[in-house]
């Protein structure tokens, strides 16, 4: 029995794969998910939540210096 | 006269051979091409041969030997280059049915490297599609057996290059690396493999599979050949915009520089549980046994981010590869082997961000993983945590060498024991990147000082034919 992240999975899955132009029929998403294939992609995605917080873009565009040595606030 | 014997021995050993005129480049070309024609209906070690370039490669090499012109360690050496790599002239299927047709108008980095050190390339080898397998699974044309049990996978996916390598069918072979494939064949058909670092080696040339993790590289008998093919391969490539302009050391002269001082980690934990099979957790033991008498310092390291690295490379070589062959996801479907055609769609099933933070949690797992091994020189796994699983079944587990795909880093094996069924298994060696002079010389203390001694597998053909 699916769960309901993997049940939007396979969804989003359909719809991305049509969208990709590759002609796929909904029950051969259906059987490659039940052969496994999905597992890794829910494992990741929940992975990733897990590992990727609190993370700070950097200032990129806080200081410039020029070649004479000024500096600059962008 | 020489026989088919004298391809067993090393390419360190035959070098000097074929430079005193002992052994002519020729007759060695023929012996190798005679024992592939006899093996590849047991092995399918290899997709193709190329006997008139490897022929006339031998006779010029033959020819500018006799006149004083020795190109070094490799002229005249019989070799094999995996069927991702383009040979002028010659068809590069890289597995597939769908790229089975397109000739290759230039050689790649690689073979044209090989060419120009004198080496005598005598064939393209067997691998699974696209090399999108851990297996040597191919619907196409066929698996690879394990020439120490042909009930057992060769691996994958250089899984030709290993096995050829493994019988003496050729002296040195090349291998490519997305998450262990150089490095698993090399593990279970008993023979020494190095990924080197990312960038290290031009992927010009050579079939995609992931863009970001792909590795070309050299698998041999003896770390000593690994070292001899790895500084003619390696170096700085306009062409291939991933390598960089990092100097290359002279390896083979490191090989034998010992290891006293060095400080060696010892995986104790990759956050999965159990490091492998008894005959593998011995064989590493046995392979730290060796590193420890010859002076390095060993201290036990955990590094549980292993694991979900692990599985972040899984899900990058999936949607790098999907990006690459999208075009034969929306027009050959069909004509796809359904394993390697399965993984690449599970790429569409993930969010549209989810690349962006994969790659996100990759900077973060690999500063963890720097900041866990920052008192150690080298890190030492096992290669694989099992032993060959049955032919054709994709069961070979990536856990200890994908994580090294998405550092980076070189890491290289050697065998360390006959586990169950008396088959290979070995111990990885790992460096932060560009130290693969370092990777080397430990690999070479396990080597010659570990229990492997120069095992081989049983003659898959008459050493005469």
């Amino acid at each position: 029995m699916a769960s309901e992240r993997e049940r939007a999975m396979i969804e989003r899955w359909k719809v991305a794969t049509r969208a990709a132009g590759i002609q796929l029929s909904d029950e051969d998403i259906e059987r490659t998910a039940e052969r496994g294939f999905l597992s890794r992609a829910l494992t990741v995605e929940e992975m990733i939540d897990r590992i990727v917080t609190g993370v700070e873009i950097p200032d990129y565009l806080d200081l410039v210096t020029t070649t004479t040595g000024e500096t600059h606030h962008g | 006269m020489a026989d088919a014997s004298i391809l067993h021995r090393s390419i360190t050993e035959v070098g000097p051979l074929i430079r005193s005129g002992e052994i002519s480049p020729v007759e060695l070309a023929e012996l190798s091409l005679a024992r592939i024609g006899a093996a590849n209906p047991i092995l399918n070690a290899f997709r193709t041969t190329t006997p008139d370039r490897a022929l006339a490669q031998a006779r010029a090499a033959a020819h500018e030997i006799r006149r004083g012109n020795y190109r070094g360690p490799l002229h005249g050496i019989p070799i094999a280059i995996k069927d991702l790599a383009d040979m002028r002239g010659e068809t590069t299927p890289a597995g597939s049915k769908v790229l089975a047709d397109a000739i290759a108008a230039e050689d790649s980095e690689v073979v044209r490297l090989l060419d120009e050190a004198g080496a005598v390339i005598v064939g393209k080898t067997s691998m699974p599609e696209f090399a999108f397998s851990p297996g040597s699974n191919n619907s196409h044309y066929g698996p690879v057996p394990n020439p120490w049990d042909y009930s057992r996978d060769a691996g994958g996916s250089s899984s030709g290059s290993g096995a050829a390598v493994a019988t003496g069918l050729v002296l040195g072979a090349i291998g490519s690396d997305t998450g262990g494939s150089i490095r698993m064949p090399s593990t279970l058909c008993g023979i020494t493999g190095i990924k080197p670092t990312f960038g290290r080696v031009s992927g010009r040339g050579t079939a995609t599979l992931s863009w970001s993790l792909d590795h070309v590289g050299p698998m041999t008998r003896s770390v000593a050949d690994a070292a001899t093919m790895l500084k003619i391969l390696a170096g700085f490539d306009p062409g291939d915009p991933r390598t960089r302009r990092v100097p290359v050391d002279d390896y083979p002269a490191a090989v034998e520089r010992g290891i006293a001082r060095l400080r060696i980690g010892v995986l104790t934990d990759d956050g999965m549980g159990s490091l492998g099979t008894p005959a593998v957790v011995q064989g590493v033991s046995n392979g730290v046994a060796a590193l420890a008498a010859a002076g390095a310092d060993i201290v036990e390291i955990a590094i549980p981010e292993l694991a979900d690295l692990s599985a972040l490379y899984g899900t990058i070589v999936t949607i790098e590869a999907a990006a690459a062959y999208e075009h034969y996801l929306r027009h050959r479907l069909d004509d796809l082997d359904d394993f390697v055609r399965d993984r690449m769609l599970v790429a569409y099933a993930y969010s549209p961000t989810a690349f962006v933070r994969v790659e996100q949690a990759r900077t973060i797992l690999r500063s963890r993983i720097v900041e866990r091994v920052s008192g150690v020189d080298l890190l030492v796994t096992p290669g694989m945590p099992h032993e060959a699983p049955p032919l054709g079944v994709v069961q070979s587990n990536t856990r200890f060498t994908g994580p090294f795909n998405a550092l980076g880093w070189p890491a290289m094996v050697v065998p360390v024991g006959l586990g169950e069924g008396d088959l290979p298994v070995a111990i990885q060696i790992a460096a932060r990147p560009w130290l693969e002079s370092l990777v080397f010389r430990a690999a070479r203390v396990v080597e010659r000082d570990g229990p492997w001694q120069g095992k081989r597998p049983p003659e898959v053909v008459s050493v005469t034919g």
